[in-house]
């Protein structure tokens, strides 16, 4: 079973994007491991709808730790992917022990893991340019040569557009899939990639 | 890796400076792996590898300062509280360099005085303390443990000392903050409050270098708490004032949190906020940065209101909160359990 990340700042749309890909994938139960900060693990069936309504919040820092949802990427194939949502990176939760332990977590997958998904939201672009913290996200996980997929959420709120077309024209290596995790916009785009990479070997 | 994760997790490093570790510890590991796992044990030390300054030393104080300080200095107003925690880094960052460089440091004795109303930020503070210490090698973890009379004081002989031992314990290592302290002397003298504070000045003494304990109150009642124990004063030796914050500092506040929760004012709101501000000052009870919060969830529930009497509210509907939102009405009165936010 193939281990992907799911990575970005708090708040950016990282859970919610998690569940729409399983339910692109048909899933209608999303089986979730949650594991906590401190080590200790967690096991829940919900339904896709049960766990967007639960575990997806306009607070940062509603996942600490990781949460996993395991996604059947194609039930033809029968390939199975995890994606490991997780812990939000963001600088000014220095002061709180569990986030930076799940932080901790979040990079120990980041060099671990055999794919990672970018997630930013859109309207954070600052003048078209990444987050520090993104572009280092971006940096590391190019220095370890695994799949990475740049993903721009919120795609349908105000000025995500803007930004990510002034985003386009300066940096012009690395394309972002536009999506919308709300919306259930372009989520499929993301499953081709996820496809495509997982269906090799 | 997994070092600069470890020091991730313990505060030592800044989020930014590990993945910058991380992306330097790649770069050296010339022929590329697919699965990364273990090919790396302890990063090669680069001369840019930031910003650690040298090997087994942590980080480089000076360096750090701009990273560790810039929570601190996001806060708004708090002018005179950051000028002395400036002048605090300053001088613990040079004990430090001093240490690695094997000369003769002071082993500072750095419990706190807090002082200041409601709401001025001095939990916030102490917060962002705690990891700041933590970097500087002061503290070992940098958690910072927040406890009240309560949570101290127990209901028979012996709890109390047993209560406050076990918050000693958790608080190893890291900050003690105590707010409302003066709260401790409350009872009189055969009050279990006193047994709290022996407990308390016999653990920092035991613990001494490892545990930093701040004392939070309105600052009458912290003279008069500290008056009344003599020996307190002195073990105290950092004691900070947090003012009162101006109009204008109250409303960068507010418009702050307006945009963190996607609401805006229309043109007319700017001055009922600064007049519902106003009035709210010279009550008693004003809690400055968490009434500035109160004032803006109720204007928020009045327009909620407001918002579901029209037929077809809009965008801008709903994220408009207008004068009449912030004007007294026949609303109910705010709780002071209804403080959405313990941050202020
Ligand atoms: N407008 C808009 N909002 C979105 C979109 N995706 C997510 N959100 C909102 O953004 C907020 C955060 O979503 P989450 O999925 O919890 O984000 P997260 O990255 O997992 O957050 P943490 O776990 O706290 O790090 C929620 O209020 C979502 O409703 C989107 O595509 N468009
Ligand atoms: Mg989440």
């Amino acid at each position: 079973m193939r281990q992907c990340l799911v990575i970005g700042r708090p708040n950016v749309g990282k859970t919610l994007l998690c569940l729409r890909l399983a339910q692109a994938c048909g899933l209608k139960w999303a089986f979730i491991m949650h594991e906590l900060p401190d080590g200790a693990v967690r096991e829940r069936v919900l339904t896709i709808r049960d766990a967007m309504a639960t575990l997806v919040s306009a607070a940062r820092y509603t996942t600490v730790g990781i949460q996993t949802v395991g996604v059947g990427m194609s039930s033809a194939i029968g390939q199975r992917l995890v994606l490991h949502d997780s812990t939000g990176l963001c600088e000014d939760s220095h002061d709180n022990a569990l986030i930076r332990r799940g932080m901790a977590r979040t990079l120990t997958l980041m060099v671990q893991s055999e794919q990672i998904v970018h997630v930013v939201d859109a309207t954070t672009l600052d003048k078209g340019v990444l987050s520090p913290i993104d572009s280092l996200i971006m940096d590391v996980s190019k220095a370890r040569d695994v799949p990475y997929t740049l993903v721009f959420n919120k795609s349908d709120a105000p000025g995500a557009m803007r930004k990510t077309e002034l985003y386009r024209k300066s940096d012009r290596r690395t394309r972002p899939l536009v999506v919308s995790a709300l919306r259930a916009q372009g989520i499929d785009d993301i499953q081709r990639v996820l496809i495509r990479t997982n269906v090799v070997n | 890796m997994d070092p600069i994760i470890d020091q991730l997790a313990r505060g030592r490093l800044s989020v930014q400076s590990s993945l910058e570790q991380l992306r330097q510890a790649y770069r050296q590991d010339a022929p590329r792996s697919r699965s990364g796992l273990t090919r790396f044990g302890a990063p090669e030390r680069g001369d840019s590898v930031l910003p650690a300054s040298s090997p087994d030393a942590g980080i480089d104080p000076v360096a750090a300062k701009e990273i560790l300080l810039r929570p601190l200095r996001d806060l708004i107003g708090l002018s005179e509280v950051k000028k002395v925690i400036d002048e605090l880094y300053a001088y613990l960052a040079v004990q430090t360099l001093r240490r690695r460089m094997e000369l003769k440091a002071d082993g500072t004795v750095l419990h706190m005085i807090f002082a200041g109303r409601p709401g001025t930020g001095k939990t916030t503070v102490a917060r962002l303390l705690g990891p700041i210490f933590a970097t500087l090698g002061v503290l070992t973890q940098g958690q910072v443990v927040e406890v009240e009379r309560a949570d101290l004081v127990g209901e028979y002989v012996g709890h109390t000392a047993q209560k406050t031992r076990s918050q000693l314990d958790r608080a190893m290592g890291g900050v003690l903050f105590v707010d409302e302290a003066y709260a401790l002397a409350r009872g009189g003298d055969k009050d279990f409050g006193r047994e709290a504070i022996d407990t308390l000045v016999k653990g920092m003494e035991d613990r001494s270098g490892n545990l930093i304990v701040i004392l939070a109150g309105y600052e009458n009642e912290m003279n008069y708490f500290l008056s009344l124990n003599p020996g307190l004063s002195s073990r105290f030796p950092v004691q900070i004032s947090f003012p009162d914050f101006t109009e204008r500092e109250l409303l960068q506040i507010a418009s702050r949190i307006l945009e963190e929760r996607q609401y805006r004012l229309s043109s007319d709101a700017l001055s009922a906020l600064r007049q519902s501000l106003r009035s709210e000052r010279w009550g008693s009870d004003f809690g400055n940065g968490r009434t500035v919060r109160n004032v803006i969830e109720r204007a928020i529930r009045r327009q909620a209101l407001r918002v579901m009497g029209c037929a077809q509210p809009t965008r801008q509907d709903v994220m408009t909160l207008f004068a009449a939102d912030f004007r007294e009405g026949n609303d109910h009165a705010p709780m002071s359990g209804d403080w959405p936010s313990q941050r202020w």
